[in-house]
């Protein structure tokens, strides 16, 4: 396929030719018929007094026109900003809001934050009830009474974290501050890992282990 | 083409220039002022010289147009300036389809372009299951001082087709009184065995179970199952949430759209009727019709319309309000096949309401989940819950990893089924 140009980039440069001839003409005039141009300058140093005055007004006008337009320059300069269309178009992976959601600083907030604890606990406590009837080919007020006692997973984090509806502050979950301590996930995210971890082992879904995954993206680096 | 823009890149010399002259003046350095003189033919020039006005040409040519999922393309591009100016400063960004990622090489190249000559560069995309078209290549023209640039695009529709042929849609028993593929629930014109009968005056000697016959003396006649058409109609779930995918594959809405386009040369060469219809930022609605120019429309629409496009929206209208919008448009006896990755709850809820108001659908849902720990497996194991709700629904759901070929998840689901 081809791209044409378009007339009115052919027509623009005659303009600018023409106003160029112009500003030579005017120069010419000024230096052949030197009547006019003369009398302007000597209404000029009859204003300022001295040639020097005259001179150094016109350097000054120069300097600070020169200055300003050196302040702006950087914002003025405008270049065209092709695609990067090396790699394929970036989009969110399946899941990843709901971690964005769980390491969310304002889960950490007592008050504030419980509606977003509350969001990530009522998320995952759906799917582990439903996990639970399908896996033990039950109902759902059987999977969700084994969900809230607790018995429907040998993972402690994940039993404590879905078996009571109150809200967890995380005050009491040691290892869970020790993650924030050192700096690797929010209380919140600690334990929304485990609880899918948990639901993944009762569902039968193989996870990608973290050592596996972190040595695929060694090697894809 | 835009219009030419100034870039505006001398003005740091004219500012320059423009110091030094009042300095010199002002300090009375001849020196200077002489200078200065250079930054003047300078910042003259940029203001003298006019904008380019690039004609280019745009051949792109790919080792293997019908690659296999995971094999590597070469793509050589060739652009050729069919003006009569040259064009001192040319550069060329290829549109790579988005949801394929260059391996090897750059689809960048910058060059010197005189009248009739051509430049050519080549690079290296791994192909992904899917039909992916190039989206035009962005060229930036400038003129020799670099003042003045403008922005071309140059299309060439090439298209890397990953896909294979589907033999059959699957569908739902719901037919037209016209012939075709969909098996109905009644006896007549058709292939696959039904059922016995006893012998009525009249019937095809062609149809006499002659086997029965000689071996018990009965006269019986078999009778077939009824092939009929059927009005199905393709909706691609193309909403926000249905761009997904882990990082560096193509998204779920691109295997959704190559999966349409497959399915519908499947579904008319099958004799059937499709229709086209999308949940996304944009309404889109293409009547049902047969015969391969219609699969061909299907297949343009796909390619086109903005609904489908492979880039995500900011926004789409609620999913209920485009199902209502939808059903208004559906006849008795139309099917849908929704193609989604059944990401959200909504979809569901959609799917089983049409179900409720007898409209029956199949589901075809790509899997673009990776069960890659957190969030990523939550998504996962939902998904599969949502498949479940679907089924006890009624649902037919056929689970597509776009790793394997569509023609055999779609084989190996129909003969689940059967």
């Amino acid at each position: 396929m081809t791209a044409a140009p378009s007339t009115e980039n052919r027509v623009a440069p005659v303009g600018r030719v023409l106003l160029g001839l112009a500003g030579i003409l005017v120069l010419a005039v000024a230096v052949v018929a030197d009547g006019p141009v003369r009398g302007t300058v000597n209404a000029l140093l009859t204003l300022f007094g001295s040639e020097y005055l005259l001179v150094a007004v016109i350097g000054l006008v120069a300097f600070v026109v020169g200055v300003a337009a050196f302040v702006t320059s950087r914002e003025a300069a405008t270049q065209a900003a092709p695609p990067d269309p090396e790699r394929a178009v970036a989009v969110p992976a399946p899941g990843e809001s709901f971690d964005e959601m769980a390491a969310d600083w304002r889960c950490l907030l007592p008050g504030a934050g419980r509606e977003h604890r509350a969001a990530v606990q009522e998320r995952l406590h759906r799917t582990a009830v439903e996990t639970v009837a399908v896996s033990d080919d039950c109902t759902r007020e059987t999977a969700a009474r084994r969900v809230a006692e607790g018995t429907w997973t040998a993972d402690d984090v994940a039993a404590a974290y879905l078996a009571e509806p109150t809200d967890a502050t995380d005050a009491t979950d040691e290892e869970g501050w020790f993650e924030l301590l050192v700096g690797r996930q929010t209380p919140t995210q600690y334990r929304a890992e485990r609880t899918v971890s948990a639901i993944a082992d009762v569902a039968g879904v193989a996870q990608r282990d973290e050592g596996a995954r972190e040595g695929s993206e060694e090697a894809d680096r | 083409m835009t219009d030419p823009s100034p870039t505006h890149r001398w003005r740091g010399v004219l500012a320059v220039t423009l110091v030094a002259g009042g300095l010199a003046l002002v300090a009375k350095r001849p020196a200077l002022l002489s200078s200065a003189v250079v930054g003047v033919v300078f910042v003259a020039y940029a203001r003298v010289t006019s904008p380019p006005s690039p004609a280019l040409e745009l051949d792109r040519r790919l080792d293997e147009a019908s690659p296999s999922h995971g094999d590597q393309v070469d793509v050589r591009t060739t652009v050729r300036n069919v003006g009569d100016r040259t064009l001192f400063d040319l550069r060329i960004v290829d549109g790579v389809p988005p949801a394929l990622a260059v391996v090897e090489g750059t689809p960048r190249h910058g060059t010197v372009l005189r009248p009739g000559e051509a430049t050519t560069f080549s690079y290296t995309v791994a192909a992904r299951r899917g039909r992916h078209r190039f989206e035009p290549a962005t060229v930036v023209a400038r003129d020799v001082g670099g003042s003045w640039e403008v922005e071309v695009q140059i299309d060439d529709g090439t298209t890397v087709d990953c896909t294979t042929d589907v033999p059959a849609a699957p569908l739902r028993g719901r037919t037209l009184e016209a012939v075709g593929r969909v098996l109905a629930d009644d006896s007549g014109a058709g292939t696959e065995f039904h059922q016995t009968r006893e012998y009525r005056r009249g019937d095809a000697l062609s149809r006499v179970d002659w086997n029965r016959y000689a071996s018990t003396g009965d006269l019986t006649t078999i009778e077939f199952r009824k092939e009929q058409a059927t009005r199905v109609i393709l909706v691609v779930d193309a909403r926000p949430v249905a761009y997904r995918a882990p990082e560096g594959d193509p998204h779920a809405v691109s295997y959704a759209v190559a999966a349409a386009g497959q399915l519908a040369r499947a579904i008319v060469d099958n004799r059937n009727h499709v229709g086209l219809a999308a949940f996304g930022r944009e309404p889109c609605w293409l009547e049902p019709g047969t015969g391969r120019n219609h699969a061909l429309r299907v297949q343009q629409r796909l390619a086109d319309h903005a609904a489908f496009g492979a880039r995500p929206p900011d926004d789409a209208p609620p999913v209920a309000d485009q199902a209502k919008a939808l059903q208004a448009r559906l006849e008795n006896g139309d099917q849908l096949l929704v193609l989604s990755p059944l990401l959200d709850d909504d979809v569901v809820e959609t799917v089983r309401r049409f179900e409720a108001e007898e409209t029956p659908v199949s589901v075809l849902s790509p899997d673009v989940t990776d069960a890659d720990g957190g969030g990523r497996t939550l998504a996962r194991i939902e998904r599969d819950h949502r498949h479940r709700t679907l089924r006890r629904a009624g649902v037919r759901v056929v689970d597509w990893d776009p790793e394997r070929p569509l023609s055999v998840a779609v084989t190996d689901a129909m003969g689940a089924q059967q």
